[in-house]
C-alpha cells in the first residue's frame, strides 16, 4: 500500500503508567551498553571481589575449610571482617565501578545532544526530570548492583556465620555501607552526565571524567605544597569522599599527605561532594531547557 | 615481479620527492599549529598547564623576597610539583586531549577525507600531525615551567638571582625544560597511536596512566618500559616516594641520561612508524563517535 494511502490514528493500546515511565530509558540504555562484549566482559569482572569476600569469609569461619587448606590460626580470623574490611572492599569496588561508569556512563547521552535527539525524547509524554533520571537510573542500577548490594549480602553471610548478636551490635555498618555508596554513586553518576552533555563528544567526556578524579587530586596536592595550605584538599573529590567513607565506616584516617591533625574537616568534605553534585545539577538543567533554535 | 614494483625497489634515495615532502609537512603543520594552539575549544590546555605557575605566583605575592620560606624549600616544592603534576598528570592528560583530537577531532568534525583524499602520502599526515601536536603540547607546558621556576625564584629578589646564575638554578630550569620536551614526545607518540587503534582511546589510556602511575611497583625490568621511569631519572631534584607506594617500590638500577633518552625517542619513534603503518590501512567511518 502507498505510503499517502495509509490513514493514521492515535494509539490507543495500554499506556505505561506515568511513573514508570523513565524506566522504558533505563531499560533501552542497559541494553545498549550490554551490546558491548568488553563491556559485559567488564561488568562481570566487577563481581569478582565479591566472589573473593565471599570465599574469604566462608574460609575463616569454616574449620574444616582451614583444615584442608592447611591453615592453622584458630579463633583470629573472623574478627578480621569488620568495618575496616568492609571499608577496604568498598573501596576496591568504587574504584572498579568508576571505570565501569566512565566507560558507559558518558555514551548514554553525549549521542542525544550531539545529534540533536532530545527533542524526540521530551516529545513524548516524558519530562526533563524523568529523562534524566532514567538515564542516571542505568549508572544507578549498574553500580548499586556492584557495590552497596554485594556488600550488604556479605555483611548478611557474615553476621549468619559469626551469630551471636553480631548483626545487631554492627547494624550501623549496614547503614553505613548503604549511604557511602549512595553518595558515590550520586556523585559519580551526576558527573558522568554533566561532563557528557557539556562537551557532547563520548571521548572528551571520558577524559573529562578521568581527569576529574586524576587530575584534580594531583593538583590539590600541588595547590597544597605551594600555597601551605589543606584546603586545596577541597578539589579533590576521591579524597573528600574517603573522609566521609571514614567517617561513615568510623575509622581512623591517617592521609600521608596531611601532617597530622590538618586534614579537612568532616562538613568541608560533605559540602564538598554537595557543591560538586550541585554544579552538576545546575549544568543539566542549563543543558536541558527548552531553546528556540533559529535556522539561517 | 611487476615493472612497478621493480621500479618502486629501485628507486634511488635521491629519486624520493624531499622538497614536495617537506612543503606538504609544512602545510600540515601550518593547518594543524593554528588549530591546536590558538582554537577556543583549546584553552583547556592553557588552564590545565598554567595552573601550578599561577600559585606559584600566588606564593611569590604573598611571601615577597622569601619572607615566610626558603630557597631550599621552594626547590623542593618545584621538583614536587614537576613530579607530581606535571610529569605524572598535567603532560599525560594534555597530551592525551592534543594528541587524540588530531585524529578522532577530524572523525568528529567529518573532515578527515579531505586529507585522505589529498594527493598525499599517509605516513607524511601522521608526522605533520604528531609534529603540530609535539610543538604545541612543548610550547604551553615548556612555557609554563619556565613560569613556575622564574615564580619560585623571583621573589627571593638578590639571593634568588644568585641561585639560578651563579648556582645550580639555571642547570635545573634546563634539566626540567628538557624533560618537559622529552614527555611532550614519549606521551604524545603513545596517545597518537591509541586514537589510530581504539574508537575510545580513554580507556586504554585509563591502564596507560595507571601503569605510569604504579610502575614503580613493579620489577625493576618491567619499570623500563615506562616512560615516567626514564622522566624521573632525568629529573634534576628526586622526590623520595611517601606513602604507602614506599613500601611496595621496587628500587630500579638507575640509567645514565644517555641511554634514557636515545630509549625514550627510539619508543617515540617505533610508536610512530606503527602509527604510520596503521593508518594506511585505516578506512573512515563517521558513524562510529
Amino acid at each position: 500500500m502507498a505510503v499517502y494511502k495509509r490513514t493514521y490514528k492515535a494509539y490507543h493500546g495500554a499506556l505505561t503508567p506515568a511513573w514508570s515511565r523513565f524506566t522504558v530509558l533505563t531499560r533501552y540504555g542497559l541494553s545498549t551498553l550490554f551490546d558491548s562484549r568488553p563491556f559485559t566482559a567488564y561488568t562481570v569482572l566487577c563481581f569478582l571481589p565479591f566472589l573473593v569476600g565471599l570465599a574469604y569469609i566462608y574460609i575463616v569461619h569454616s574449620v574444616a575449610a582451614q583444615a584442608i587448606m592447611g591453615m592453622n590460626v584458630g579463633n583470629a580470623m573472623p574478627g578480621t571482617v569488620n568495618n575496616d574490611w568492609f571499608h577496604r572492599l568498598l573501596v576496591f569496588q568504587a574504584g572498579m565501578g568508576f571505570i565501569l561508569a566512565a566507560w558507559g556512563g558518558p555514551g548514554m547521552i553525549t549521542k542525544d545532544f550531539a545529534n540533536h535527539s532530545v527533542q524526540l525524547y521530551l516529545s513524548r509524554p516524558i519530562s526533563r526530570t524523568e529523562y534524566l533520571f532514567g538515564k542516571i537510573s542505568v549508572l544507578a542500577a549498574l553500580l548499586s548492583c556492584t557495590t552497596w548490594i554485594p556488600a550488604l549480602i556479605l555483611f548478611l553471610v557474615k553476621a549468619e556465620l559469626q551469630g551471636h548478636g553480631w548483626l545487631w551490635d554492627n547494624l550501623w555498618m549496614a547503614g553505613s555501607i548503604v549511604l557511602g555508596c549512595l553518595l558515590w554513586i550520586a556523585v559519580i553518576s551526576l558527573v558522568s552526565m554533566a561532563v557528557a552533555v557539556w562537551v557532547k563528544w563520548r571521548i572528551a567526556a571520558t577524559a573529562l571524567m578521568l581527569a576529574i578524579f586524576f587530575l584534580l587530586p594531583a593538583l590539590s596536592l600541588v595547590i597544597g605544597a605551594i600555597l601551605r595550605t589543606n584546603w586545596g584538599f577541597l578539589i579533590n573529590f576521591p579524597f573528600m569522599i574517603t573522609i566521609v567513607w571514614a567517617h561513615l565506616f568510623k575509622i581512623t584516617l591517617i592521609h600521608r599527605h596531611a601532617s597530622g591533625f590538618d586534614v579537612v574537616p568532616l562538613w568541608a568534605a560533605w559540602a564538598s561532594l554537595l557543591s560538586l553534585c550541585a554544579a552538576c545539577f545546575w549544568l543539566l538543567d542549563r543543558k536541558l531547557q527548552a531553546r528556540e533554535v533559529e535556522r539561517a | 615481479m611487476s615493472t612497478a614494483a621493480v621500479a618502486r625497489a629501485g628507486k634511488s634515495w635521491n629519486d624520493v620527492p624531499w622538497q614536495l615532502w617537506a612543503s606538504q609537512l609544512a602545510a600540515i603543520l601550518r593547518i594543524e599549529i593554528k588549530k591546536t594552539l590558538w582554537m577556543r575549544r583549546s584553552i583547556w590546555i592553557y588552564l590545565l598547564a598554567f595552573a601550578p605557575a599561577v600559585m606559584f605566583g600566588i606564593h611569590a605575592l604573598t611571601s615577597p623576597m622569601g619572607r615566610n620560606c626558603s630557597i631550599e624549600e621552594d626547590t623542593r616544592v618545584l621538583a614536587y610539583t614537576f613530579q607530581i603534576f606535571y610529569l605524572r598528570v598535567g603532560i599525560f592528560f594534555g597530551c592525551m586531549g592534543l594528541f587524540t583530537w588530531l585524529f578522532r577531532g577530524e572523525i568528529v568534525e567529518k573532515s578527515l577525507h579531505y586529507y585522505f583524499l589529498s594527493p598525499m602520502r599517509r605516513e607524511l599526515l601522521v608526522a605533520g600531525k604528531f609534529l603540530a601536536g609535539f610543538i604545541t603540547a612543548s610550547l604551553v607546558f615548556a612555557s609554563s615551567v619556565l613560569l613556575c621556576f622564574i615564580f619560585a625564584y623571583g621573589h627571593f629578589g638578590p639571593t634568588g638571582r644568585a641561585f639560578v646564575f651563579n648556582g645550580p638554578g639555571f642547570g635545573q630550569l634546563t634539566a626540567y625544560l628538557f624533560v618537559t620536551i622529552l614527555a611532550c614526545l614519549g606521551f604524545g607518540a603513545i596517545f597518537l597511536a591509541l586514537s589510530l587503534i581504539f574508537k575510545n582511546p580513554i580507556i586504554p589510556g585509563v591502564v596507560v596512566l595507571l601503569w605510569e602511575s604504579f610502575h614503580a611497583v613493579a620489577p625493576s625490568l618491567l619499570q623500563k618500559f615506562s616512560v615516567t621511569f626514564y622522566l624521573k631519572q632525568l629529573s634534576p631534584v628526586t622526590i623520595p616516594p611517601d606513602g604507602l607506594m614506599a613500601l611496595f617500590t621496587v628500587v630500579a638500577e638507575p640509567v645514565s641520561p644517555w641511554l634514557a633518552v636515545p630509549g625514550l625517542l627510539a619508543l617515540s619513534v617505533a610508536t610512530l612508524v606503527f602509527a604510520g603503518y596503521r593508518i594506511r590501512r585505516t578506512e573512515i567511518s563517521y558513524l562510529a563517535d
